[in-house]
């Protein structure tokens, strides 16, 4: 959702309002902190159910996200905009992924448990 | 387990197809796409162009007043049009103020009234304004405070209506009260519409107000402060000055051709009129007054000495002035309108070797600037610690009023692409941002390209850029802020001096000229 309305930010932020820029600054560590927690989430459903794929898609997206950072803070636009869609379309087939293809009940269990 | 293999293949297949389409996205807006960002495109000159640093460095002449007085100064200037051997082995036809370009240098006191009598003798109307002059409205050259020439018949002068202009013919008196800070100004063309074709043409001067806080202070003086009015131009294969306009006459449909929509940069780097050109200097010191007046070119100056060294440029003023405490540069960031005031200390540096003033912005011939022979050696002199103590101090505590406002690409009024304030492209009878006098304001620009942003009237402070604190060359009182593709700044200032209407604008020559522009109506 964070993801989704960075877009949104930098619209309102470019259509002239000055707070879209606080918006976006916001948005942007909020995506860097999700991201964090799902890496880690990531590296338990390796762990504990020898599945690796979300690890990696979430490393991805987490290189993505700091890379997207750092050119936005420094105005690198050539790599900031392409970089966003990309992220963008990223998230939507990590969701669609793990919707579709929902982890098995054995990491469910062992989830409740702990 | 099959069916877990062949899904996970699947999986893999569509995470490496996005990967690779963002990768591909990537990598063809890594080659495609200007890095750094560049807004405007260049001209190519078909005209043979000089070597660069063959040809000296002319210093616009100062002009002497035709009558002085306890009251002031008083100066006349005819703008007319000359040939001048820019390039060499060509008659460049040229606009000029009093057949000088850059046009001559008014030196002037600070609260000492200075009045020029403008003679328009060019085909087209004119109107000048003091660039950076805190000055009346009624002598600030509003763009429709047109002269016009003898026997003008053109029934449009602009695009547009204005009940308020005072049109006057073939001349004008302005008068300039220069209550104000040691600075260095700039006069130039400012008709509406085209002012981008008539400052190319060479419409454009020097206007130097000092004070006590500047002479206090003992700075390089004489030949050893230099102005440079840094601007590119291209010329056509008969060395004639190169320009996309719509209408070459600029009599008539306003505007450039279409791949000029964003700004008119040459190929071929002026400083004070000539071509690269070069200036023997000693090992002593030297006070550089730098102004970028160039329609839409940005420069990253460097002072590079030969053996790879760069030569710091010591900032000591700004657009309005003196700063507190001067600010040491590798590089020199320099937008449209622009003006730094620097130090540069050629002692140490070998006899006979050259530094060169580079455009880090630059490639192929508008990487050069300029460059300087080291001569002989001379004295040396040191750099102040402190500078000015007269800087105006606002705080966002006492702002009355905070906007916004963003400079971004629109449609003209006539539906043709331009460049908009909020949306709105310029209109002279609509007034768009009403200021009290004396009144505090915060200003949040925001910007989708570069965009120069120019107040007319007053000096300001940059407060932030992008949220951030600002720059070191933010530093000081500024009258023109640089805004960066996507870049927001804050800026502070009293609107004090004088009632009236006003302008603020972009100072891209091309954007201004299609409704970049705003009024600022001071009540
Ligand atoms: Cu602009």
């Amino acid at each position: 959702m964070a993801g989704f309305l960075q877009p949104v930010f930098a619209g309102v932020y470019l259509s002239g309002d000055y707070d879209g820029l606080a918006w976006h600054v916001t948005g942007a560590n909020l995506v860097s902190y999700i991201g964090i927690i799902q890496l880690g989430a990531a590296v338990a459903v390796w762990v504990r159910v020898r599945r690796a794929w979300p690890f990696w898609t979430s490393l991805a997206l987490v290189l993505g996200a700091t890379a997207q950072y750092f050119a936005g803070d420094v105005g690198a636009l050539w790599l900031h905009f392409p970089l966003g869609v990309a992220l963008i379309a990223g998230i939507a087939a990590v969701f669609a992924a793990v919707w579709r293809r929902p982890l098995p009940r054995r990491f469910k269990a062992v989830r409740a448990h702990g | 387990m099959g069916e877990l293999r062949t899904s996970r293949r699947r999986l893999l297949g569509i995470g490496a197809g996005l990967g690779a389409v963002a990768a591909g996205g990537l990598a063809l807006s890594a080659a495609w796409a200007r890095r750094p960002a560049v807004t405007g495109e260049e001209l190519r000159s078909e005209a043979e162009l000089p070597q660069a640093f063959s040809l000296p460095l002319p210093i616009p002449p100062v002009l002497a007043p035709v009558e002085s007085g306890a009251g002031g100064d008083r100066y006349e200037m005819v703008q007319r049009e000359v040939e001048a051997e820019i390039l060499p082995g060509y008659a460049t036809r040229l606009w000029t103020y009093e057949g000088s370009f850059p046009g001559p240098t008014i030196e002037a006191r600070r609260g000492r009234p200075v009045t020029v009598l403008h003679r328009n003798e060019l085909t087209v109307p004119t109107v000048v304004h003091l660039h950076g002059g805190r000055t009346p409205a009624a002598s600030d050259g509003y763009p429709t405070d047109l002269v016009l020439p003898q026997g003008w018949t053109g029934h449009h002068a602009h695009s547009m209506p204005d009940d308020r202009a005072v049109v006057t013919d073939v001349q004008r008196e302005y008068g300039f009260p220069l209550d104000q800070r040691a600075a260095m100004l700039w006069y130039h063309d400012h008709r509406m519409d085209f002012t981008g074709p008539a400052i190319w043409r060479g419409l454009a001067g020097l206007h130097f107000v000092r004070d006590e806080v500047e002479d206090a202070l003992d700075l390089p003086r004489s030949d050893r402060e230099l102005p440079l009015m840094i601007a590119d131009r291209a010329f056509d294969a008969e060395g004639q000055l190169a320009y996309p306009s719509l209408d070459p006459t600029l009599t008539g449909e306003h505007g450039v051709e279409e791949p000029f929509l964003a700004g008119v940069m040459g190929d071929v780097v002026l400083v004070n009129g000539a071509p690269w050109p070069i200036h023997e200097v000693d090992t002593g010191l030297y006070r550089l007054r730098i102004l970028n007046a160039s329609n839409a070119r940005h420069y990253e100056l460097e002072a590079v000495a030969e053996d790879g060294r760069t030569v710091p440029l010591v900032q000591i003023g700004s657009d309005q002035g003196l700063l507190a405490a001067p600010v040491r540069h590798e590089r020199l960031p320099l937008a449209p309108a622009e003006r730094y005031d620097v130090l540069i200390d050629f002692a140490g540096l070998p006899v006979g070797s050259t530094v060169r003033l580079a455009n880090r912005l630059g490639s192929g011939g508008t990487a050069e600037v300029m460059a300087f022979r080291i001569a002989r050696e001379g004295a040396s002199a040191p750099i102040p610690e402190t500078l000015a103590d007269d800087l105006p101090e606002w705080d966002r505590s006492e702002a009355a009023v905070v906007r916004d406002l963003a400079f971004r690409a629109g449609r003209m009024e006539d539906g043709r692409h331009g460049w908009v304030v909020d949306g709105l492209p310029f209109d002279p009878a609509r007034t768009d941002v009403t200021a009290r006098f004396g009144e505090v304001e915060v200003w949040r620009l925001i910007a989708d390209v570069h965009h120069p942003v120019h107040l007319h009237l007053v000096g300001f402070r940059v407060l932030s850029r992008g949220g951030r604190t600002p720059l070191p060359h933010d530093a000081g009182l500024k009258d023109t802020v640089s805004l960066r593709p996507g870049e927001a700044v804050e800026i502070i200032t009293r609107f004090d001096g004088y009632r009236g209407r006003f302008l603020f604008h972009c100072h891209n020559a091309e954007h201004e000229d299609m409704g970049m522009m705003a009024n600022l109506e001071i009540v």
